[in-house]
């Protein structure tokens, strides 16, 4: 998947699964950071952080380590969108 | 005064008492309702339940609560009028299960009105024959702890001369799918404080304990609850405060109303669930308030071996708490084998303890951010 | 001081905003509906985008206490605000939607009414996963631990669960934390929602006496010079019935209902207090300014 198509699906995912108004979705950029506490976030907390997480293995069909730290990867939709097309280009 | 409880490692007090010695896990695979489509299915479920005799309602809720009645009066009496006999129980869950039943059948009241989370505790003061205060505490995880406070309140208020109080929550598909899906569940076993924790299991129980004023107290005693409080964290819906500011000012607080310093206490019951975040700040909020004497306090924490039975929880442990005083031995934390290097108190574990803490401290926490801290005194046999 | 005196009281119901909007008679007002029900406030930002319908509630009685206290959010953040929060059924909407969503359960897809929490409920795949964001908000805890993250509150903290009765029983708790010197002053918070299980209120005629009216009442106690009392009562308070009158049936809000209105009515001094639940009907008389 290209970088592009995995924003698009997180976007409708903020929607859909986190609540957010479609068109503060549409707003966000790959820049964007995710955790609360950031300037400029969009404010995920720990629970919204689980349920996007279970919603990224049902829709890549991925499955994510629990026991690994994957922090660093859900900075922002620029490292996630990176993380995500990895995992789904691994054979 | 007295106590009465049903749980995974016995069913009534004795039989707990004697399970939490002897290391018994009352952790099993869940049997009564589906739990395959879930990534987790064991709890602290309660095999044999033997229903009360008598009138009893078909809420599962209300006749754990019952079972720890009959127990409570098999061993004491209440001895006070009808409408000087108050009750307050603390509950996470209610009789959530209820819920259920009234959306399936049409038209039963009992049902509908049973799906609100007082209907057990109803159930219970019709059962004692209690007409005076009826009260329902839910403070999620913390309830029971702020139940028995608030229990102590209405008997200093002169609100009720005797006051059966403690709390209950059972394990059903409701409280698994949510847990499941928070990812807060253990695939392997319930660990406190062990660096290789990786989670809680629900488990389900009911306990409740005797309280009158202290002049009022005759006869052969447990102890004395000589303080309480129950506080706000403010920072998280689930998790709790990084810091454990609300369950240090809590712990302070309890304390400062019972007119005793954290030198006082001999020992601390933990709230330890075997979550990673759960042991790791309540750790760092123990090392605060014990200060220098961190080290030297045996801490333990019972979930090992019930799974977290939420409601039921804080009353249990106040009443390990009193048992440990009586007894003159602390129950090890059934679970932890390999301390986590971060938590360095001086946990109870491998087998029980020769002690008899005089002033123990119970810790509990809970989802909305609640705190709950209580101090007990234990009387020696 | 050990009395408690009550420096304010919020309010939000089916029938508007504060006491200006409650009917002179609620029952004739209702003209048949089994419930007046509130909409979601409109609370803006992204934060509450997970929030139900009565987390909302909460904020919005809360701010409209303020509002009333003549306080702003400064003067309430900390250690020395108690929360009270009581409801007799505020969770059953987030309760009943879990349910729901149970594809294991017997009952799954029996959401019930139209109303439904926040919006146009959407077809999940019947997965697990979309538990995540919903069970923290099926405990009752769930509201004023919005409100406590809200407004920055780490106080004293109790949640009773009960209709009227608790709602006495919650005022008691906050003079009692008032008096000990707990908390500088106390916010007994009440919400209560029907919509969503109308059909279950509906099959008990001892609920539904008059409609049921969903409301979000906060109240702010401070230190007062009359002592307070709480004892049983035996018949409703000319107050209790002025509320129910006026409002409806709204279980744990009616005597903070009652307050608003002895306060708008210019009452200033003691007012008698009572509320019935489940057969028990507690009294508290309070100073109110």
């Amino acid at each position: 998947m290209e970088p592009k198509e995995v924003l698009d699906e997180l976007k409708a995912i903020l929607t859909t699964r986190l609540k957010f108004d479609p068109r503060r979705a549409s707003e966000m950029a790959l820049e964007t950071p995710l955790p609360k506490g950031v300037e400029g976030s969009i404010g995920l907390d720990s629970l919204d952080f689980i349920e996007l997480s279970i919603a990224i293995e049902e829709r890549f069909g991925i499955v994510l380590d629990e026991s690994q730290d994957l922090t660093e990867h859900f900075a922002s939709f620029d490292t996630l969108c990176r993380f995500i097309v990895s995992r789904t280009a691994a054979p | 005064m007295a106590a009465g409880a049903i749980t995974p490692i016995g069913g009534d007090l004795d039989a707990f008492w004697s399970g939490l010695v002897t290391g018994t896990d009352g952790i099993s695979r869940i049997e009564r309702f589906p739990v395959d489509d879930l990534r987790v299915g064991r709890g602290g479920e309660i095999k044999k339940l033997k229903v009360p005799r008598g009138r009893v309602p078909g809420c599962r809720a209300s006749q754990l609560l019952l079972a720890a009645a009959d127990d409570l009066l098999a061993r004491a009496p209440l001895e006070a009028p009808a409408d000087r006999i108050g009750v307050v129980v603390g509950t996470a869950l209610g009789g959530v299960e209820e819920l259920e039943r009234a959306l399936e059948s049409d038209g039963r009241l009992r049902q509908a009105a049973g799906a609100l989370y007082d209907a057990p505790a109803h159930a219970l003061a019709r059962r004692l024959g209690a007409r005076g205060p009826v009260l329902t505490v839910s403070t999620a995880c913390a309830s029971g702890a702020t139940a028995l406070g608030v229990a102590a309140d209405l008997l200093r208020a002169g609100q009720a001369d005797r006051v059966v109080a403690g709390g209950y929550d059972i394990l059903c598909r409701f409280a698994m799918r949510g847990f499941d899906a928070l990812r807060s569940l253990t695939r392997e076993r319930v660990r406190p404080f062990d660096r290789r924790r990786s989670g809680l299991l629900p488990g389900e129980g009911a306990a409740l304990l005797l309280l009158a004023r202290d002049r009022d107290a005759h006869g052969p005693r447990l102890g004395r609850l000589l303080g309480h409080a129950s506080t706000s964290d403010g920072t998280h819906l689930t998790a709790p405060d990084p810091d454990g500011r609300g369950l240090d000012a809590a712990i302070r607080s309890a304390l400062e109303s019972a007119g005793l310093a954290p030198a006082d206490i001999d020992f601390v019951s933990a709230h330890g669930t075997g979550t990673p975040l759960n042991d790791r700040i309540e750790t760092a909020v123990l090392k605060r308030v014990l200060g220098a004497r961190a080290g030297a306090v045996p801490v333990n924490s019972i979930k090992g071996g019930l799974g977290h039975t939420m409601g039921a929880a804080a009353a249990l442990e106040a009443i390990m708490c009193l048992l440990a005083s009586r007894e003159g031995v602390i129950p090890h934390t059934l679970g932890l084998e390999e301390r986590d290097p971060a938590c360095d108190l001086d946990y109870v574990m491998a087998a029980p303890r020769a002690a008899r803490p005089r002033l123990s401290l119970s810790t509990s926490q809970g989802f909305g951010g609640c705190n709950a801290a209580l101090l007990l005194e234990g009387v020696a046999s | 001081m050990t009395g408690t005196a009550v420096a304010g009281v919020g309010l939000v119901t089916g029938w508007g905003d504060g006491v200006s909007a409650l009917p002179a008679d609620a029952r004739a007002a209702a003209a048949g509906r089994r419930v007046v029900a509130l909409s979601r406030p409109p609370i803006a930002g992204d934060r509450f985008r997970r929030a139900t319908r009565e987390c909302l509630l909460g904020v919005a009685a809360v701010e409209a206490v303020l509002g009333d206290a003549g306080l702003a959010r400064e003067d309430i953040r900390g250690s020395e605000t108690a929360l009270v929060y009581v409801t007799a059924g505020g969770y059953g909407a987030a309760n009943r939607a879990f349910v729901a969503a149970d594809t294991r359960s017997v009952v799954a897809g029996a959401a019930g009414p139209e109303h439904s929490v926040g919006g146009p409920r959407e077809k999940r795949a019947g997965s697990v996963a979309s538990s995540t964001l919903h069970f923290p908000y099926t405990a009752p805890s769930a509201v004023p631990g919005e409100v406590a993250i809200e407004f920055e509150l780490t106080g004293a903290y109790e949640i009773l669960i009960g209709g009227a009765a608790a709602a006495i029983d919650a005022l008691w708790r906050a003079t009692e934390l008032l008096a000990r010197g707990r908390c500088a002053r106390a916010l007994v918070l009440a919400v209560e929602t029907f919509a969503e299980c109308e059909d279950l209120y509906a099959r008990g005629r001892w609920l539904v006496r008059s409609p049921l009216v969903e409301s979000a009442a906060c109240a702010l106690l401070i230190p007062g010079r009359l002592a307070t009392t709480f004892a049983p009562a035996a018949v409703p308070s000319p107050l209790e019935t002025l509320a129910r009158a006026r409002t409806g049936e709204t279980l744990a809000c009616a005597p903070l209902i009652a307050l608003a209105l002895a306060r708008a009515a210019g009452d200033a001094g003691r007012v008698s207090l009572t509320g019935e639940w489940r057969g028990r009907r507690a009294g508290l008389t309070l100073e109110t300014r």
